[in-house]
């Protein structure tokens, strides 16, 4: 139990790297905040809705939420660094949200049952590891006829190369990720109906071109001995367009689902 | 006596080509032709009502027929918000019949402004503001319509009077626009503290109205003397780490002579990221002008060349694809301390954004890339001072420069130039509008090409209609007032 722990926070620790940040910027999922806002009108989340971020990284896309669709937004994440960072964000964002953020493992949420009328979990439910019991728990947490928002790369299983299981992997959520039937199966058997589904695969390729140039100027400026991670950054170009060959292939893929609980 | 026998003789002027325009007096939509004389192009067109116009469009006609091979196929947006009905440009828009999306888009938040300039073609005064509501709801239907919306441009009037404007910007961020600009005359940032510290945190790019560096400058485009106002806004915005890029309007017998030093000053400014010079549109306010001598682009580009002791030549300046390409020409510059370096120099541009003659792109295993990074540069939506802009000028000429060590000062280090040549009711041609890639959102979710906004009667309708709007609800309001709840 304590070594799913410490992985967790590995895992955790990652995603709120300096490498981290400066490859994907605060917005951690293909497609940022527009992808975002896309699953928050197809969970039509109405003003005043109390709603959680599950794992919600730096919290940019809590803090929009809350905004865009006035309503208010928990946030739960398990990194130390990013619990932080959001924290902050809320604080010191011009335009106030009404957002407060918790510092907590996604699996077990410390939430009251039915607190919440909508949850969502961007490009995270992949990396939990008991993936139907931390299911299970949201759709404890949602007020019956409350909706669960999930976005999640996709992949066919059996179709990455064994090159892309490593960091690069884990940062584009390809490691641990279902296809496309998987997820619609995780929340159909949680008990949940499927009111829409989307698939946004191109907004990955739109982020692997932006990967693309990020990498190029950042291997272009930093000398090799002072990069944090230089072996990374070698091999990263053709990492690069393995996947993107892969996107276009359909093997990878994002996808998007809005689920509901039964009334 | 007998006369000798008539001989025929030649036109003075060479037919370029026939397109549609507006009559300047009535707004009729009339065929106009383009000719060429003396290595000049006029548009020459006539209302069946008030007769005969001529008006200059380019001052130099190799420049205007060379740019047409730079004209990129358009994309088709997500949605249309009209039908098409009466032609163009009488369907605005965007109607199925355009053939651009709009890279650029702009919310004109209210029509009052804190200033009064003889010069406005918006022609600033007693109107309308949009509430929160209202600019959320465009912005959302800018992202409906274009699914990765680039870059939205706050206007006015002056949008910095408007008191919810940094709800306003931070509701594009929300919905994942990538750039953000504001474009202001810089009064309040100069004097506002409060206002000031918000912009810092909000980081919008600041368009910034800046005509020249003397004061008889503003005086004639002003009819106030503002050159200490701008200064002290500019070093604010450098203090507080804002982006600007400062726009300059050009008008005949005014600051022609100025282009030069307005680029010097911009390139040795620690806030300024690029220069945008826009010859004066001559709609909503503007002085005395004839149409014949008007300043037209390659005005702009012969005083950089000719006013900058040798640091530019011609073709250091390249149309734009993605807007039809007579309408704006770019250039990119590389700086490191005194050392200037325009990115044409670099790289054989020609070739890789000449969509129509197709030579062949240069045999480079990165060749892709770099064009998709040139076309990202050569846009409207290209925004100077940004990590996106300075990335794709990486990606374009990275082999080719001594680039500093620090990442994230590439951005400092890469200044734009850009000439834009807005259409007025003279040189009105419905060919460039209906390739125009810059929209103004309205709040009945319309997107209208800029120009036509401004030439056609779009603005005038809008104005009046969400003012009417506006009042409506006040008087509502005020005699709701009266009456105690029953
Ligand atoms: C790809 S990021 C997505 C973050 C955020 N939802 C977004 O879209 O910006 C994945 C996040 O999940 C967090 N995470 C992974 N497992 C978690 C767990 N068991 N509990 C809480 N957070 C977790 C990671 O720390 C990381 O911030
Ligand atoms: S300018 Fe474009 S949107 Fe307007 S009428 Fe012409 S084609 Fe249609
Ligand atoms: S030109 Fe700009 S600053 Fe001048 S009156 Fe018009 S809106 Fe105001
Ligand atoms: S705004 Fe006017 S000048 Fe600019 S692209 Fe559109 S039509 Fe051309």
């Amino acid at each position: 139990m304590l070594d799913t722990y410490a992985a967790k926070i590995c895992c955790a620790d990652l995603y709120s790297s300096e490498l981290a940040r400066l490859i994907l910027g605060d917005s951690l999922h293909p497609g940022g905040l527009r992808a975002t806002n896309r699953l928050g009108r197809a969970m039509a989340i109405q003003p005043g809705w109390r709603v959680l971020d599950l794992a919600c990284g730096m919290g940019a896309s809590a803090t929009a939420l809350s905004r865009v669709f006035r309503c208010h937004v928990t946030g739960l994440e398990l990194g130390a660094q990013a619990a932080a960072a959001s924290r902050t964000r809320a604080l010191s964002e011009p335009v106030p949200s009404n957002v407060a953020f918790v510092r907590g493992d996604a699996e077990t949420p410390p939430f009251r049952s039915g607190a919440f009328d909508a949850v969502i979990i961007e490009c995270a439910a992949s990396l939990f590891v008991h993936k139907a019991d931390a299911i299970a728990n949201v759709v404890r947490l949602l007020r019956p006829g409350g909706i669960l928002g999930l976005s999640d790369v996709t992949v066919t299983p059996g179709s990455l190369p064994p090159e892309l299981d490593g960091t690069i992997g884990m940062m584009l959520c390809l490691t641990d990720a279902l296809p496309p039937d998987g997820y619609q199966a995780m929340l159909e058997n949680a008990g949940l109906t499927i009111t829409a589904q989307e698939n946004l695969s191109n907004e990955v390729l739109t982020l692997l071109a932006e990967l693309r140039t990020k990498l190029n100027v950042w291997q272009q400026f930093t000398t090799p001995a002072a990069s944090p991670a230089s072996d990374l950054a070698e091999s990263a170009p053709a990492l690069l367009s393995q996947v993107e060959a892969l996107v276009q292939q359909g093997q990878i893929g994002y996808w998007h689902y809005a689920a509901r609980k039964p009334a | 006596m007998t006369s000798p026998p008539p001989a025929k003789r030649d036109a003075d002027f060479i037919f370029h080509e026939l397109t549609r325009s507006i009559c300047p007096d009535c707004k009729a939509v009339i065929d106009a032709q383009i000719i060429i004389r003396n290595n000049k192009v006029y548009m020459r067109k006539r209302c069946p009502a008030h007769g005969w116009f001529e008006g200059i469009i380019s001052s130099d006609a190799e420049m205007y027929v060379g740019s047409v091979r730079f004209n990129k196929p358009g994309t088709i947006p997500l949605d249309f918000s009209t039908e098409v009905k009466n032609g163009c440009p009488l369907d605005c828009g965007l109607c199925p019949e355009h053939k651009q999306h709009i890279c650029l888009a702009l919310i004109e938040v209210n029509t009052a402004c804190n200033l009064n300039c003889p010069v406005c073609f918006a022609n600033a005064g007693i109107g309308y503001s949009l509430t929160l509501a209202q600019v959320e709801s465009m912005l959302d239907r800018f992202v409906e319509i274009e699914g990765d919306p680039e870059v939205i441009q706050f206007s006015g009037g002056e949008p910095t009077i408007h008191p919810q404007l940094p709800e306003m910007i931070q509701a594009a961020k929300d919905r994942g626009i990538r750039q953000v600009m504001i474009n202001t005359n810089g009064v309040r940032l100069a004097r506002d503290d409060r206002f000031l510290a918000q912009m810092a945190a909000l980081d919008p790019v600041v368009y910034f109205q800046f005509d020249g560096l003397r004061e008889e400058t503003y005086l004639a485009i002003r009819g106030e003397p503002l050159l200490d106002i701008k200064m002290l806004a500019l070093a604010r915005l450098a203090d507080a780490g804002l982006s600007a890029v400062l726009v300059a309007a050009i008008e005949r017998n005014v600051n022609t002579d100025e282009v030069g030093a307005i680029v010097e000053f911009g390139l040795r400014h620690p806030a300024v990221r690029g220069v945008v010079f826009q010859p004066v549109t001559h709609v909503g306010r503007h002085i005395p002008f004839d149409p014949m001598t008007r300043v037209t682009i390659p005005d702009v580009i012969h005083g950089i060349v000719d006013q900058t002791a040798g640091r530019f030549v011609l073709e250091d300046f390249v149309p734009v694809p993605c807007c039809f390409p007579t309408c704006q020409v770019n250039s990119y510059l590389f700086v490191d301390g005194d050392t200037v370096t325009p990115l044409p120099r670099l790289l054989d541009i020609d070739r890789y954004l000449d969509y129509i003659t197709n030579r062949a792109i240069p045999q480079l295993p990165n060749a892709a890339d770099v064009q998709q990074a040139l076309e990202g540069l050569w846009s409207a939506s290209a925004v100077a001072g940004t990590e996106h802009t300075a990335g794709q000028f990486e990606c374009a000429c990275g082999p080719g420069l001594d680039l500093p060590q620090d990442l994230n000062h590439l951005k400092d280090h890469v200044f734009q130039i850009a000439i834009k040549d807005f259409l007025d009711a003279y040189t009105f041609n419905v060919k460039q509008v209906m390739k125009c890639c810059v929209g103004i959102l309205t709040p009945d979710g319309r997107a209208i090409p800029f120009c036509a906004y401004n030439s056609v009667g779009y603005r005038e309708q809008i104005r009046e209609q969400l003012t009417m709007e506006q009042g409506r609800q006040k008087i509502t309001a005020i005699s709701n007032q009266g009456k105690a709840p029953a």
